[in-house]
C-alpha cells in the first residue's frame, strides 16, 4: 500500500464542528484532511432552527449546505465523505487513522468531531425492520407515510420535532414516552399536545416492533398493561450517544462516554483534539459546536507550531 | 443503457450521502446517468407505492427495486458492475 505524506491535521467528522475546524485550518495554511460518514452529522437532521445567528429561520439541511459551500471555497482541504473511521493509533508521524475500507491516513494532529449517533431502542424487531418501517430520520422518511398510522418513540425535542413533521403527513401519530410527562421545548410541546392527530402515551415502554415484510405494529406496556398498536412506521427519537467507537481505548472518556477535553480542546492524548457534541462540553448546540471546532483548530495549529 | 431512478427528498442527509457516493463512482462507470425524482411529487409517490419504498433514498434500476435507505459505495459499485457489464 502506498503511504501518503502525513497531513498536518486530520479532522474526523463533517458536522458543524468538523467543517468549522476545517475552514480555520485551511486559513492557517495547514495541510488538512476531513473524513466523515454523513455530511452535516446530526445537525443535518434538524428541522427549523431559529437560534443560529444571521439566519432568522433555517433548516438544519440548509445551514449545512451553506457550511459546505463555504468549506468548498478552500480547495486545499482534502475531503473523504461517506467514509467511516474505524481506528486511531499513535504512530511515529503522529497518528494513524484507519477507515473501514482499509485505507490508512497519517496526521501530525487529529481533531475528533464525530458527534453523536442515534441511540437504539434495543427491542426485538428494531434491526429486522430498519428501512422497512423503522427509521431514525423523520426529515428523510416522514413523507413516506402519507395518511398512515405511525408511532414516534421518545419524549424530548427530537421526538417532538419528528411528531410535528408527521402531523402534516400521517393520519395518526402515537407518541410513546417512557416518562410521566413530555420534555423538550414548551413551544413544540404545546403544538404537539394541541394536535388532534396525536395520541400521547406517557409512562409507556416499547416492548417489540412487529411486522411481516414491513412493520405492522408495536407492542407497548403502560403501567403493567400490554397492548399492540397497529402502525406502519416507527420513528425512533430517543436521543443519541457519542460516536467514540474508534477512539474509546485511546483517550479519556467521562461517564457518558464523551471525550474529556481541556480549555484548549486537547484530549488526554497530546496532539488529539476534540470538538462538538462528542466532547464533554455541556451545551449540545449547533452554534456551540461550530465555535468549539474553531477553538480546536486554533489550538491544533498552536500545537503544531510548538512541535517545530 | 441502464436506467437508474434516484428517489430523493429535499433536506434528506442520507440521500445526499448516497448521491455523493454515486457521483464518486461516475468515473468508473461513464455510462451512469441518474434520473432524480422528488419523492413528494405525484410521480415520486407513485414509484414509492409501486416499489414499497419505506426509507429514503430509493434506488430503482431498470424498473426494479434495488435499495432503500443508506447503501454503501461498495454495494453500489457491485451492482453497477453487474448493470454496466461491457
Amino acid at each position: 500500500m502506498s503511504k501518503e505524506k502525513p497531513h498536518d491535521v486530520i479532522i474526523i467528522g463533517t458536522g458543524p464542528a468538523g467543517m468549522t475546524a476545517a475552514v480555520y485550518c485551511a486559513r492557517k495554511k495547514l495541510e488538512t484532511l476531513i473524513i466523515g460518514q454523513q455530511l452535516g452529522g446530526q445537525a443535518a437532521l434538524s428541522g427549523a432552527m431559529e437560534n443560529y445567528l444571521g439566519f432568522h429561520l433555517i433548516t438544519g439541511a440548509q445551514l449545512i449546505e451553506k457550511f459546505h459551500e463555504h468549506l468548498e471555497d478552500f480547495k486545499e482541504v482534502t475531503h473523504r465523505h461517506g467514509v467511516e473511521v474505524t481506528d486511531i493509533k499513535k504512530h511515529k508521524s503522529g497518528f494513524r487513522v484507519t477507515t473501514k475500507d482499509g485505507q490508512h491516513h497519517f496526521g501530525k494532529t487529529v481533531i475528533v468531531a464525530s458527534g453523536k449517533i442515534p441511540r437504539k431502542l434495543n427491542v426485538p424487531g428494531e434491526d429486522k425492520y430498519k428501512n422497512l418501517g423503522v427509521t431514525y430520520c423523520a426529515t428523510c422518511d416522514a413523507p413516506l407515510f402519507p395518511k398512515k398510522d405511525v408511532a414516534v418513540i421518545g419524549g424530548g425535542n427530537s421526538a417532538l420535532d419528528a411528531t410535528l413533521q408527521l402531523i402534516k403527513i400521517a393520519k395518526k401519530i402515537y407518541l410513546i414516552n417512557i416518562t410521566e410527562a413530555l420534555g423538550g421545548d414548551a413551544v413544540m410541546r404545546e403544538k404537539v399536545e394541541k394536535s388532534k392527530k396525536v395520541e400521547i402515551l406517557n409512562n409507556t415502554k416499547t416492548l417489540e416492533i412487529l411486522g411481516d415484510k414491513f412493520v405492522t405494529g408495536i407492542k407497548v406496556e403502560t403501567e403493567g398493561q400490554e397492548k399492540t398498536l397497529p402502525v406502519s412506521g416507527v420513528f425512533i427519537e430517543i436521543g443519541s450517544i457519542p460516536s467514540v467507537g474508534f477512539i474509546k481505548d485511546l483517550v479519556e472518556l467521562n461517564e457518558r462516554n464523551e471525550i474529556v477535553i481541556d480549555r484548549r480542546n486537547m484530549t488526554s492524548v497530546p496532539g488529539i483534539f476534540a470538538a462538538g457534541d462528542v466532547t464533554d462540553v455541556l451545551e449540545k448546540q449547533v452554534i456551540v459546536a461550530a465555535g468549539e471546532g474553531a477553538k480546536a483548530a486554533i489550538h491544533a495549529s498552536e500545537y503544531l507550531e510548538k512541535q517545530k | 443503457m441502464a436506467k437508474i431512478q434516484f428517489l430523493t427528498m429535499v433536506g434528506c442527509p442520507i440521500c445526499a450521502k448516497v448521491k455523493k457516493s454515486i457521483e464518486e463512482l461516475k468515473p468508473e462507470f461513464p455510462e451512469l446517468k441518474l434520473e432524480e425524482i422528488d419523492m413528494t411529487t405525484p410521480e415520486g409517490q407513485k414509484l414509492v407505492q409501486k416499489h414499497q419504498i419505506m426509507a429514503s433514498p430509493g434506488i430503482i434500476i431498470n424498473g426494479e427495486f434495488f435499495s432503500s435507505g443508506d447503501v454503501s459505495k461498495d454495494k453500489l459499485r457491485e451492482k453497477f458492475k453487474e448493470v454496466f457489464v461491457q
